[in-house]
């Protein structure tokens, strides 16, 4: 596991991300906001051939920028767990063996339980963290402010119920 | 064109990853009450971000691109992709950042993804009507109608989530 060293603090991690986001959206560079979660449907329609659909027209442009997007994404993680040595090909984490054991097959059958859930949720509210809560609630959006609010509702709830609550 | 979007995904993967928030334990930490550097961390760069972006958007070199209030879609999905959150650990952007870490069920969690997301292409024209009522594209800071108006609501706002990560801060760290 990575050390201390050429750590971000919250602090600093939230200043840098205003600042590549309000960079993002100069209209000399993307003129777009930061978003991430219509990759998923885009990959999906090329994959599986539903190319031919309302729905794939509608995000065909703005997911092929986020697979770009997402893609320096990898890189970018890549980069920094190689040279900071938080490179780990592994399942486990440590807070979810906390809670949950160590079985590797249990974590990914659940993995794809709630890969699927985030896709379907974010797309039925047109946005994820990054397009609605990150790039949405720096423009004040409304939309954004509530899909932030019943997020937080339902990753606590949803929270407490799957992984028990506080111990001791 | 590619160069400049892969350059910029680039610096959010490397922030991310640097910060450690596109982490399991930390994701999935929040939703445990266990670790509060995601809410800290979106709370000031949406502060932050609020007065920049405005000031930005005043000088004109951005404009809004602000997503409409479909209050069913929102509520909803909102409630959905929450529980996945929690479950998975994972969002979508940091999905492939944990890809790049090496973290196996973040491969799992991209295949889930994507079948959701081929399942929602299908099924788009028979649930679109369960996504509204759309109420428009609404965003505080142009409420008042005036530049003054839009930089001192930013302000104000800013200052409230700013602040609120702090908040959060001393009371659990």
């Amino acid at each position: 596991m990575g050390g201390r060293r050429g750590r971000l603090s919250w602090l600093a991690a939230g200043i840098l991300l205003a600042v590549l986001d309000v960079l993002v959206f100069n209209s000399h560079v993307t003129d777009r906001p930061i978003g991430a979660s219509t990759t998923y449907p885009y990959v999906g329609a090329k994959l599986f051939g539903a190319t031919a659909t309302e729905y794939f027209a509608k995000v065909q442009k703005p997911g092929s920028w986020e697979l770009i997007f997402l893609f320096g994404a990898f890189l970018g993680g890549l980069v920094g767990a190689l040279v900071f040595g938080d490179f780990r090909l592994t399942a486990l984490h440590k807070r979810w063996i906390a809670k949950k054991g160590t079985s590797s097959g249990k974590r990914l059958v659940w993995a794809f339980v709630g890969g699927f859930l985030l896709i379907w949720g974010a797309r039925m509210a047109g946005g994820c963290t990054s397009g609605h809560i990150l790039s949405g609630g720096m423009q004040t959006a409304v939309s954004s402010l509530v899909f932030g609010l019943f997020v937080v509702t339902g990753l606590l709830v949803v929270g407490r119920l799957f992984y028990g609550g506080e111990r001791g | 064109m590619f160069l400049l979007v892969a350059l910029l995904g680039f610096g959010f993967g490397l922030i991310l990853q640097r910060s450690r928030l596109n982490a399991y334990d930390v994701i999935g930490g929040f939703a445990m009450l266990e670790d509060w550097t995601v809410p800290k961390a979106l709370l000031v760069a949406v502060g932050l971000g609020a007065v920049l972006l405005t000031i930005e958007v005043l000088v004109g070199w951005a404009s809004w691109h602000v997503k409409p209030l479909l209050l069913g879609g929102v509520v909803v999905g909102g409630l959905i992709f929450g529980a996945g959150m929690a479950i998975l650990g994972y969002c979508p952007g940091t999905l492939a950042v944990s890809l790049g870490e090496g973290a196996l069920d973040a491969v799992v969690g991209i295949v889930g993804g994507v079948v959701a997301g081929w399942l929602f292409t299908l099924a788009y024209p028979s649930i679109k009507g369960v996504l509204g009522p759309n109420l428009g594209k609404v965003a505080l800071v142009q409420l008042s109608g005036s530049p003054t108006g839009a930089l001192l609501i930013a302000v104000v706002f800013g200052a409230a989530t700013v602040g609120a990560a702090f908040w959060l801060d001393k009371k659990f760290d």
